[in-house]
């Protein structure tokens, strides 16, 4: 199998704590996606994101390359997820701070973005975790349903099913989006 | 609507909603500060940009020369060519009397030609009796 | 008199208890069939029955199952039952014989008098035998035959 973070991983464990910062750097974004997926709230996934990444990096010792290093960090990414949103406050309202560097969407683009934002958030919440995080996996990562089954330490036919129902639920929550009448 | 199209409008949705999310400029300050905070790596002095960023400028112009009056007679290095992945074929695992919950004492077909196979499942044996039609979708 | 009565009474109690047989029952079994459409157009996963999911990942390359149709089937030795199934298909099952628990069953699968799928089969466990596949515009049909306790 190979790991293009063997090297980087073996540095790491070596005591090299640069090594682990490089495969941060390198992952930041993919355990931040997976906390942002099944929490839905920044504050909250950024907070997520770093705990799983100094988790990763106290454990480093205990990963053994049994599966690539980038599974190993989705697994303990989800675990951390799914606990902290079984602790979590209520989803907030996602607030939006302007960066006048940005270019400025039009208001009509903004409006759109918002209106996407805001009939996905509210279809998520009605998923159970466990339910958000195969559809981040699967819609976001696109890993494959062994991939998937290989992180979560489930069937690949419980990962099928799981999105099967995700994906269902999204579309009965979604509605008129799904269907293409919103024009 | 076709479930296909229900499905890929979905994905459609769902990839906005987190590619909007993740353009957001907080998460790479955040992730810049957090790196820097805990993973920046122990720099010896001599090796600081201030003293090393002449120090190698220096050599590159050395070695620029070196190259410049040397003509280039090494030969191009021959990458050995990867080994081919063979396609993975489904194991037709004969089978006895007696051995499974399923036997099989004969099959026919007026329409194709018919596999039986086995393949186990959770250490279970299931029995496949298969007819292949000249248009079959599988 | 009264010994008679007596008698009579325990006759009855006896008959109500054990009910006679007009002759020999005819051992009966149940079949469960489940028709599944397999197909690679999205991904749906839509079966009643968890256990047949991922017996059918391993065994098919299909990205998409939705079962179409479940029936519980009732045969006696030597009886046949048809099922029709979807794209003018017809399953006639016939059970052959029982041999304590081993089914020695028949199954056939046919279109329009054409023999799809003829098959003489003997089931001894709950393990199920799938059969197929009859091709439908939108994939094929898999059946899936177990026998219950």
């Amino acid at each position: 199998m190979h790991d293009p973070d063997r090297h980087l991983v073996e540095r790491a464990k070596a005591g090299d704590r640069g090594a682990f910062g490089k495969l941060a750097t390198r992952h930041y974004e993919l355990v931040y996606a997976v906390a942002f997926g099944v929490l839905g709230n920044r504050e909250d996934a950024l907070d997520v994101a770093q705990e799983a990444l100094m988790k990763a990096f106290l454990e480093i010792q205990k990963f053994q390359g049994e599966s690539k290093f980038r599974t190993w960090l989705y697994r303990i990414s989800v675990n951390a997820a799914i606990d902290a949103s079984r602790r979590k406050r209520p989803t907030e309202p996602i607030e939006e701070r302007i960066d006048l560097r940005a270019h400025e969407p039009s208001p009509r683009e903004e409006a759109h973005r918002r209106e996407i934002r805001g009939l996905v958030r509210n279809a998520l919440d009605l998923l159970s975790p466990e339910h958000r995080t195969i559809l981040v996996l699967r819609e976001w990562h696109e890993l494959s349903y062994d991939e998937i089954a290989e992180t979560l330490q489930i069937e690949v036919g419980t990962v099928m099913s799981r999105l099967f129902y995700a994906r269902k639920k999204l579309a009965e929550a979604l509605g008129a989006n799904v269907k293409g009448e919103v024009p | 609507m076709a479930a296909g199209e229900e499905e890929k409008k979905i994905r459609e949705l769902f990839k906005t909603y987190m590619a909007e999310e993740l353009k957001h400029p907080e998460i790479g300050r955040r992730k810049k500060a957090f790196i820097q905070e805990h993973f920046a790596p122990h720099i010896p002095f001599v090796l600081r940009p201030a003293l090393l960023v002449p120090t190698l400028s220096f050599i590159f112009i050395c070695v620029l020369a070196l190259q410049l009056m040397k003509p280039v007679t090494k030969p191009i290095p021959q990458v050995a060519l990867k080994e081919t992945v063979k396609p993975k074929t489904l194991e037709r695992t004969p089978f006895e009397e007696g051995d499974l919950g399923v036997q099989v004492k004969q099959v026919s077909s007026d329409m194709g030609s018919t596999l039986v196979f086995q393949k186990s499942s959770q250490g279970v044996p299931v029995i496949v009796i298969w007819v292949f039609t000249g248009g079959s979708n599988q | 008199m009264k010994r008679g009565r007596i008698f009579l009474g325990w006759l009855l109690i006896g008959v109500l208890l054990f009910p006679s047989y007009g002759g020999s029952q005819a051992p009966a079994l149940t079949l469960k069939v489940a028709v599944i459409l397999a197909s690679n157009e999205g991904s749906d996963f839509d079966l009643e029955n968890d256990a047949y999911r991922d017996q059918l990942i391993r065994l098919f390359s299909y990205t998409a199952y939705e079962q179409v149709r479940g029936y519980s089937v009732v045969l006696e030795e030597g009886e046949q039952e048809l099922i029709a199934i979807p794209g003018d298909y017809e399953l006639i099952l016939t059970l052959q014989r029982l041999e304590g628990e081993k089914v020695f069953l028949h199954a056939l699968i046919q279109k329009g008098g054409n023999k799809f799928l003829d098959t003489e089969l003997s089931l001894l466990g709950p393990t199920p035998v799938f059969l197929g596949g009859p091709p439908l515009d939108s994939g094929n049909l898999v059946l899936a035959i177990e026998k219950l306790y």
